[in-house]
C-alpha cells in the first residue's frame, strides 16, 4: 500500500490515498506524460489482477473501453475544463462478465507536480440493466396491448380524474392526444348500452362492486363494435373505492364469431327438433296404420257372417292404400333431402311457373281461379329445380283446395328482391286460417286444419323443409275468410 | 259397466273411420255398451254434449283421440272441463292415442291427475 501512496502528491493525494484503500476504483491519467495509474479497486471492480493487464492508456481507450462509448468518453473527460466534474455512463470489458455498464465520474486537476485528471468508476450494470428491462417491458406492455386490442385505464375516486392507456384511444379511433371525461368515454355505447355501462361504473363507485360486461360501442368513425368492459375498484383502509381501474377491449371478431355460432346452433337446434317430430309423425301414422290392420284382421277372423267380413276386408284395403300412401310421402321426404345434392341452378320464374301450371291446368279450371304474377323485381334465382317446383305447386295446390266458396280464386304471385336476397310472395283469397290457433302446427307434418277430404298435411310441410334446406324461411300471415298470404325467403 | 245392470252408452271421438268401424264391432262382439255415438271431431262431440236436446242421451264413457283436425283432443279436454259442471250426469273421459311421444304422455298425465 505504501508504494501505492508514494506516487500521490499534493494536497489531494491523502484523500485519493484514503479512497485507494477502501476499495474504490480509481483511476489518474497524467495529461503531460501520459502516464496511467489505476487503484486496486480498478482491477477488481473489472475482475482483473494486476498482472492481467498492462496498466496503460491504450489498453484502457483500446481494450477495456467499448468502442461504441469512445467518443462519450472523450467528450466528458479529456476534453473537459479544470475543475468541472463530469459523468458519463460507459462500457467496460471486465475479465469474466463480459462488459459491464460504469459511471465514470472525472474531474481535472492541475497541481505543482503536473495536470491529472481523475477517474471514479462505480459499476452500475444492474441499475442499467433493470432500466433497459423496464423499457423493454413497456414495449412489451404496449405491445400486448396493441395485439389484444386491450387497454388499461384508472379512475381516481376523489377527483374523477381519469388515466387511459394509449389502446384504448385505438378502440376509439380518437387522437391520443384528446383529453377526455367518463362522461364522454361513456356517450360512445350504443343509446341501449350507455345506462347498463354507467349503472356499472356506479355501482363500482359507490358500493365497491366489480364488473364485467360485454356491450356494443360506436367509435369516433362511426365503426359499431363490440367491446369488453371489465372494472376492479381498489379500496381504502376505509373500505371504500380509491380507484376504479380495468381494461377495455375489442373484441368485435370474437362475438361475432360467437353470435355465427349461436345462430348456427339455434339452426341446428331446429332441424333436430324438425327430425324428432318427423319421426315421431312417422311412427304414429305408421303406427296407427299398423294398429288398425291388426285389429281389423283379428275381427275379420272373429266374425263369422260373410257380409260384415266383406265390409271388414274392405277396410283392410283401405289401411292397405295409407300404408302405401304413407310410404310414398317417407319416399318423398328421403328424396328430397337427396335432391340437395343434385345443386342449384340459375332458374327462370315464369319458366317453373308455366310447368306447374300446366301440371295442375284441371284443377285451375275447374276453380276457375285468376292467377296473377309478376317476376319483374326478381326474374330469376338460383334455386334446385324440383324444390322451387315442388314449392310452387304446393302452394298453388293449397290456394285452389282452400279456395273460398262464395267468391272467384285470385292468386297473386311476385317475386322481389331485397340486397342480394330473393323473396317470393304468395297471396290468395281463399278461407284462411286462424294462426292463433293452428299457426305452431301448420307447418307440421299430417296436420289437417280443414274437414277437406282431399287434405293430407303433407303440403307445407314438404314446403318448409325444402325452403330450410337452402337456408331460407317461409312466414305466413291469414284471416279467416280473408285470405292467406305466404312470404318466402329463397335465397 | 254390466249392460245387465244398466244401460250404458260410450262415444268415440276419432276422425279415423276404420278405427271407429273396429271399436263398434268389437265392443258390439263383447258386448260392452248398448249404445254407441260417434264423432269425427272434438267440436262435433263438444256440440252435441251442450245441446239440451241431448240432455236424455247423454253417454256415460267418452273416448277421445288426440290427433284430430278443427278440435284436437287437448282442446276437447279444455273444452269439456269448461261444460262439465253443466251436464246433468257425470262423464269419464278418455284419451286415446298410439304417439309415443313423451310430451304427450306428460301432457295426458297431467291433466288426468
Amino acid at each position: 500500500m505504501s508504494s501505492e501512496v508514494q506516487q500521490f502528491s499534493g494536497e489531494n493525494a491523502a484523500h485519493i490515498a484514503h479512497f485507494a484503500d477502501t476499495g474504490v476504483s480509481i483511476w489518474r491519467y497524467n495529461i503531460d506524460t501520459r502516464e496511467v495509474w489505476w487503484s486496486t479497486g480498478f482491477y477488481q471492480a473489472l475482475g482483473y489482477q494486476k498482472n492481467d493487464i498492462e496498466c496503460s492508456y491504450s489498453v484502457f481507450f483500446d481494450y477495456l473501453l467499448y468502442y461504441e462509448d469512445r467518443q462519450t468518453f472523450l467528450k466528458t473527460t479529456l476534453l473537459t475544463s479544470n475543475s468541472v466534474e463530469n459523468s458519463a455512463h460507459i462500457r467496460l470489458l471486465t475479465k469474466h462478465k463480459g462488459y459491464q455498464w460504469f459511471q465514470n465520474t472525472t474531474k481535472q486537476y492541475i497541481t505543482e507536480t503536473g495536470r491529472f485528471i481523475y477517474g471514479i468508476l462505480i459499476n452500475i450494470s444492474e441499475a442499467k440493466t433493470a432500466e433497459l428491462k423496464a423499457v423493454e417491458n413497456e414495449t412489451k406492455f404496449a405491445e400486448i396491448g396493441r395485439i389484444a386490442k386491450m387497454g388499461y385505464w384508472q379512475i381516481d375516486c376523489r377527483t374523477m380524474e381519469l388515466e387511459l392507456s394509449r389502446e384504448i384511444y385505438d378502440i376509439y379511433e380518437l387522437n391520443p392526444s384528446l383529453p377526455l371525461s367518463v362522461d364522454e368515454l361513456l356517450s360512445y355505447f350504443l343509446p341501449q348500452h350507455e345506462p347498463v355501462i354507467k349503472k356499472a361504473i356506479d355501482d363500482a363507485l359507490q358500493h365497491c362492486i366489480p364488473y364485467d360486461i360485454e356491450l356494443q360501442f360506436k367509435t369516433a368513425k362511426e365503426n359499431i363494435i363490440w367491446v369488453k368492459c371489465k372494472g376492479i375498484p381498489v379500496i381504502d383502509e376505509y373500505g371504500r373505492s380509491k380507484y376504479l381501474r380495468g381494461i377495455f377491449q375489442n373484441i368485435d371478431s370474437i362475438k361475432k364469431r360467437g353470435i355465427t355460432m349461436q345462430s348456427s346452433i339455434n339452426l341446428l337446434d331446429d332441424q333436430n327438433k324438425r327430425l324428432q317430430n318427423f319421426a315421431y309423425i312417422v311412427s304414429h301414422n305408421l303406427r296407427s296404420h299398423a294398429g288398425n290392420l291388426k285389429f281389423m284382421v283379428d275381427l275379420f277372423e272373429e266374425t263369422p257372417a260373410e257380409h260384415e267380413r266383406a265390409e271388414i276386408f274392405s277396410h283392410i284395403k283401405t289401411i292397405s292404400q295409407s300404408l302405401s300412401a304413407t310410404m310414398s310421402h317417407l319416399d318423398e321426404i328421403v328424396k328430397m333431402q337427396a335432391e340437395i345434392s343434385n345443386g342449384t341452378k340459375l332458374l327462370e320464374f315464369a319458366d317453373i311457373f308455366t310447368n306447374v301450371v300446366s301440371a295442375l291446368q284441371a284443377d285451375i279450371k275447374m276453380s276457375g281461379a285468376h292467377i296473377n304474377t309478376n317476376f319483374n323485381n326478381a326474374p330469376t334465382v338460383n334455386y334446385i329445380p324440383a324444390y322451387l317446383e315442388s314449392i310452387l305447386q304446393n302452394l298453388l295446390t293449397n290456394a285452389i283446395k282452400y279456395r273460398h266458396p262464395d267468391r272467384t280464386p285470385v292468386i297473386n304471385i311476385t317475386t322481389y328482391k331485397a340486397g342480394s336476397e330473393v323473396f317470393m310472395a304468395f297471396e290468395d283469397n281463399g278461407v284462411g286460417i286462424d294462426l292463433e290457433r293452428y299457426g305452431n302446427q301448420l307447418f307440421g307434418m299430417y296436420k289437417t286444419f280443414h274437414t277437406n277430404p282431399d287434405a293430407k298435411g303433407i303440403g307445407l310441410f314438404m314446403t318448409r323443409n325444402q325452403v330450410e334446406a337452402l337456408g331460407g324461411y317461409i312466414t305466413v300471415e291469414s284471416a279467416v275468410n280473408v285470405g292467406t298470404k305466404f312470404t318466402i325467403k329463397l335465397v | 259397466m254390466n249392460s245387465e245392470l244398466q244401460f250404458v252408452t260410450a262415444a268415440i271421438v276419432d276422425d279415423d273411420k276404420i278405427f271407429t268401424y273396429g271399436f263398434r264391432k268389437l265392443t258390439g262382439i263383447k258386448g260392452l255398451f248398448d249404445e254407441i255415438l260417434d264423432f269425427c271431431n272434438g267440436k262435433e262431440a263438444i256440440d252435441y254434449l251442450k245441446d239440451p236436446q241431448n240432455s236424455t242421451r247423454l253417454p256415460d264413457v267418452l273416448f277421445v283421440d288426440i290427433n284430430m283436425p278443427i278440435m284436437d283432443g287437448w282442446e276437447f279436454n279444455d273444452a269439456f272441463e269448461e261444460i262439465k259442471s253443466l251436464l246433468p250426469k257425470p262423464i269419464a273421459v278418455y284419451n286415446i292415442s298410439s304417439s309415443i311421444d313423451i310430451e304427450d304422455i306428460n301432457r295426458a298425465k297431467k291433466i288426468r291427475s
